[in-house]
């Protein structure tokens, strides 16, 4: 077998779906050949993060148009974030980042742009083992933490025109969603490469940060 | 405090509290299908669709509130303005729109009800339940501490709270439903698209499914009930790390890992066509023929 040869077969075999003869031929070119294994584990690592993807890969919809419009009414920040189209989910991690930076801050449309952390904040320089192994997904866990951490920050500031009933219940539904966060660790550590398991991670961080976002989003009408 | 005095204070404070609030009654015309908007921080708004092209206020404003009324036909906007802390001024509003109108409400401490009104709704509360009920065309609500019932909804709809129930009943069209903590139930109507997520929240299915239609949930501990007609064309993909799995419209589910106890399920019904993924990490899925 050729290496233009396996190049044909190659997703099939990554498939599983390569049986028989063909199957041996292949696996025996493999171990001769270190550019066609390569190119193998290429496409088994390519495959296995678009698998553990979240099934919605764009970030929480309502919250970019409600903030810069509560914020600055029209501002280009507005024109920014509507032209915005989400990419990626770790691109969609750092914007959240960008913008609890923001809140975290106080500062003006131009720092939100940036996606400046704020550097004083130890609580987001940590950055916390996500239990993920996938190097893409364990990035895009530890943004949606980050941004968690500073929108929490945000809310804190917010304590004076909070009720404190209010916060409580926010407190507790996040206490649930953590605990939820600390079971799919758990199951991670068994079964690390289950792309189901990393899915629910990052899905369940991305709860958390939405919950976050919109009681921080709608507090700043008060 | 004695009883008595409880008493007499409530007798002496309940006036002044009534004469503090502001009754409201006002009127603009608006086109049939314009645009109102609605902001009331604090206690409740009801929005009812009517056959006239005038938009209606009606209720009480609390003190230290000042209604806002303005607009110009296509556009309405309605909101209580407050000086200092708007959490503090509890107001009521009632309002008529043209049944072809599109609403959109916002509030913090506030329950939200809309009833017949026919182009989109949204509304979002921190702290209390929204309801909506009539063929809106496009319906997204949003409560973080409250329940959520959507009725009879068509087109795309977005039901989502945090601490409460989410309940879906005879809607039709593309459905999201999320919440943290509180039952998800989508019961009667028949959908394209529906994707489901709740973390600890129990959540039942019973709807149906279009041709094509794509069904999607997704729990971490809480446990899923899916009840289908006997007769739905579907492929199924079905897994749960931990939790059992009971399906009655096809084969028994299999244990996946041999080191975890993951188990899954896929399989296929009549001849296909609409696709349906069920996961869960701890909570038990149960998939069962419909009555």
């Amino acid at each position: 077998m050729t290496c233009h040869e396996l190049d044909l077969l190659l997703d099939d075999w990554v498939d599983g779906a390569l049986t028989g003869a063909k199957a041996r031929e292949l696996e025996l070119h493999l171990a001769g050949c270190a550019p066609c294994r390569d190119r193998e584990r290429q496409l088994r690592q390519l495959l296995a993060h678009a698998a553990a993807l979240p099934r919605s890969m764009a970030p929480p919809r309502d919250l970019w148009p409600g903030i810069a419009e509560r914020i600055e009414r029209g501002s280009a920040w507005s024109a920014f974030l509507a032209s915005w189209q989400p990419v990626a989910l770790a691109a969609a991690a750092a914007l959240v980042i960008g913008l609890a930076a923001f809140l975290w801050n106080g500062s003006g449309p131009a720092a939100v742009r940036t996606l400046a952390m704020p550097s004083a904040s130890p609580q987001l320089r940590a950055v916390t083992n996500t239990g993920i192994a996938d190097p893409v997904l364990a990035a895009a866990a530890r943004d949606y933490e980050q941004a968690a951490g500073a929108l929490l920050e945000a809310l804190q500031r917010r304590r004076a025109v909070l009720p404190a009933e209010d916060l409580a219940r926010v407190e507790a539904n996040l206490e649930v969603i953590d605990r939820a966060l600390e079971e799919v660790r758990q199951a991670l550590v068994k079964d690390p490469a289950s792309p189901e398991l990393n899915r629910m991670l990052v899905a369940t961080h991305r709860k958390k940060v939405d919950v976050l976002r919109r009681v921080v989003r709608l507090s700043t009408a008060l | 405090m004695k009883p008595a005095a409880v008493v007499l204070a409530t007798v002496l404070l309940a006036p002044v509290s009534l004469a503090a609030q502001t009754t409201v009654d006002q009127k603009r015309p608006a086109a049939p299908d314009g645009a109102v908007s609605i902001e009331n921080m604090a206690g409740s708004v009801k929005v009812t669709g009517w056959d006239k092209a005038e938009v209606q206020v009606r209720g009480t404003v609390g003190e230290g509130g000042e209604l806002s009324f303005e607009g110009s036909g296509r556009r309405t906007h309605i909101e209580i303005e407050a000086d200092h802390n708007p959490m503090g001024i509890k107001s009521d509003l009632e309002v008529f729109v043209p049944a072809g109108s599109s609403v959109d409400i916002e509030g913090f401490q506030a329950t939200i009800s809309v009833t017949g009104v026919l182009g989109s709704v949204t509304a979002e509360t921190v702290n209390g339940s929204i309801t909506q009920a009539g063929a809106a065309k496009h319906v997204e609500l949003q409560s973080v501490n409250g329940d959520v019932e959507v009725s009879k909804a068509t087109g795309r709809i977005k039901a989502e709270t945090v601490n409460g129930s989410v309940v879906v009943r005879d809607a039709s069209g593309d459905l999201e439903a999320s919440t943290v903590h509180g039952k998800l139930h989508v019961i009667g109507g028949s959908y394209d698209r529906a994707e489901i997520e709740s973390v600890a929240g129990t959540v039942r299915f019973e709807a149906a499914l279009t041709s094509r239609a794509s069904l999607s949930i997704e729990t971490v501990s809480a446990p899923v009930e899916l009840l289908l007609p006997a007769t739905v064309s579907a492929e199924f993909q079905v897994s749960s790390f931990s939790g059992r799995i009971n399906n009655e419209l096809g084969p028994a589910a299999e244990k996946r890992g041999k080191w975890t106890p993951q188990t899954e399920l896929g399989f296929t019904t009549g001849s296909g066509g609409a696709r349906i993924t069920l996961e869960t990490l701890s909570g038990a899925i149960d998939i069962r023929k419909r009555p």
